[in-house]
């Protein structure tokens, strides 16, 4: 039996992602963790960043924002708000999306409504620009 | 007896009518599509968000000072919020009177037996209706949230809301009231719980025994993987048939109901399987997750509705315009018929008169 476990990416809008796979890496809220089969069940808020998905030599990559991960031995549900394959990330995009969101933010009391929705944003954005320059210094 | 030129008219108002009705058949069809994705594409997240908040729940179930949204305010409930989905526009069939009709029967029971209700009204429709009777107790009304149907709005604008009065205390059960969404031809009126979270753990014990035996329950495996699709949150909705008997929608919910419940059972059969009993590690620790999922799970409950709602809506609009079509035609119809014979018996009586005209000059 080919030691594999599901791995699902859900946001509120789509199932975005549903396959076999062998491993995965989750930007935990306290650390970037990697998961292989048979993982002990865990539960851990996620917060914005990239998942890898599979080894390096065939990883695909994520962004996603904040959520929650649910890690069980066979079957791994990343729940988030949005989530980004880095093959659709248009750079000028989340620029200008990083900027009105920062902008925005700006001023901004901690204790607003929307400060956390918005810093989200910001990280989201940048994460997806470090992957792309990431990818780009390869 | 109607001149033809009244006929006339009357046949051509009609077309007119039927041209409209079928446009926005046309415009409700396409609408449906696109909302039926949606509610079909949000389901797995709220599905699975119920599934974590349960494995959470169970885990923290009992403990002390577990917060009220978890395990409420105990025996001490006096009352109750209703929160009521509708459409924000008619010509929808039954779909807006059905729900507002349960939810007039059910207030008037539930202050018969002595609760005090509130209601927040999601959609015009139903606060329309709602304020006339129960004008004092709307404690909020949100329009026009079908435009910007995402997540994060509704989240934002009615779920938070929602949540910080409960926690505020000014009611102790939050209900929904809303159509799932079935097919275009039919809407499954669904009452669910979401604050306090419903403690399924109870219920699926009440279930086992009551249940119709173990032979359902294996069974339930087989069909379990198709309808994993179907299963809609793991038994936490409860349809149900309220108020006057009698009425085609209740008794059609009467059978809608039972099949929902096999499902939920299905569905819970497969979670025992699948997480019953696993512990988990927590990361952050169990009580701070807990906070935080907690709204969020409310608001998932309460998005998932919302798209539920929508696409019902436009599958109602879309059956309503197509019976008003139908009954369009058979107006033309008949109103044709009466037409023709109309005009033939003004040729008959004036071919009579000529004849009769002649026959009199050849006298």
């Amino acid at each position: 039996m080919a030691v594999s476990f599901q791995l699902d990416i859900v946001t509120p809008e789509r199932l975005a992602f549903a396959e076999e796979v062998l491993f995965v890496t989750v930007p935990g809220q306290e650390g970037v963790f990697g998961v292989l089969p048979r993982h002990a069940p865990l539960l851990s808020a996620v917060k914005p960043g990239v998942v890898q998905v599979g080894d390096d030599s065939d990883a695909q990559f994520f962004v996603v924002s904040g959520g929650y991960a649910e890690v069980l031995p066979t079957r791994v549900t990343l729940l988030v708000d949005d989530v980004i394959a880095r093959k659709d990330i248009n750079k000028e995009e989340m620029e200008m999306v990083r900027g009105k969101a920062s902008k925005q933010l700006a001023g901004m009391p901690p204790e607003d409504a929307e400060y956390l929705f918005l810093k989200n944003r910001v990280q989201f954005a940048d994460a997806c620009l470090a992957l792309c320059r990431q990818g780009e210094a390869r | 007896m109607p001149s033809l030129k009244q006929l006339r008219l009357r046949i051509r108002s009609v077309s007119s009518t039927k041209q409209i009705t079928k446009a926005m058949k046309m415009v409700a069809a396409a609408k449906l599509r696109r909302s039926q994705e949606r509610a079909t594409a949000a389901r797995p997240y709220s599905q699975r968000m119920g599934r974590m908040m349960r494995s959470v729940a169970t885990i923290m179930d009992g403990q002390q000072g577990s917060p009220p949204l978890l395990s409420g305010y105990g025996d001490d409930v006096r009352r109750i919020e209703l929160v009521v989905l509708t459409a924000d526009r008619g010509l929808c069939g039954s779909f807006n009177s059905g729900v507002v009709r349960a939810v007039r029967n059910r207030v008037v029971e539930l202050q018969r037996e002595g609760f005090a209700v509130t209601l927040t009204c999601v959609g015009r429709k139903g606060q329309d209706v709602l304020k006339r009777q129960f004008g004092a107790q709307i404690r909020k009304t949100h329009t026009g949230i079908a435009h910007r149907l995402t997540f994060h709005t509704v989240e934002r604008e009615i779920a938070q809301e929602l949540v910080q009065a409960f926690e505020d205390r000014q009611f102790e059960v939050c209900y929904l009231v809303y159509n799932t969404f079935k097919s275009a031809m039919s809407q499954v009126l669904t009452w669910q719980q979401i604050m306090p979270l419903p403690n399924d753990a109870a219920q699926k014990n009440q279930d086992g025994p009551r249940g119709s035996g173990s032979a359902a329950a294996s069974a339930a495996h087989e069909t379990a993987a198709a309808s994993e699709g179907k299963k809609k949150g793991g038994g936490r909705h409860h349809a149900v048939q309220s108020g006057g008997s009698g009425q085609g929608w209740s008794q059609g919910g009467g059978g809608e109901a039972a099949l929902l419940q096999s499902m939920n059972r299905q569905a819970a059969a497969v979670e025992e399987e699948e997480s019953g009993s696993t512990s988990y590690f927590f990361e952050p620790d169990e009580g701070e997750l807990l906070n935080a999922l907690l709204p969020r799970n409310v608001a998932v409950q309460l998005f998932q509705a919302l798209v539920e709602s929508d696409a019902s809506e436009h599958g109602a609009r879309m059956t309503a315009m197509d019976n008003a079509v139908r009954n369009a035609s058979e107006m033309i119809r008949k109103l044709r018929i009466k037409f023709n014979r109309t005009r033939q018996a003004a040729i008959t009586t004036e071919l009579m008169e000529i004849i009769g005209g002649a026959e009199s000059l050849k006298g």
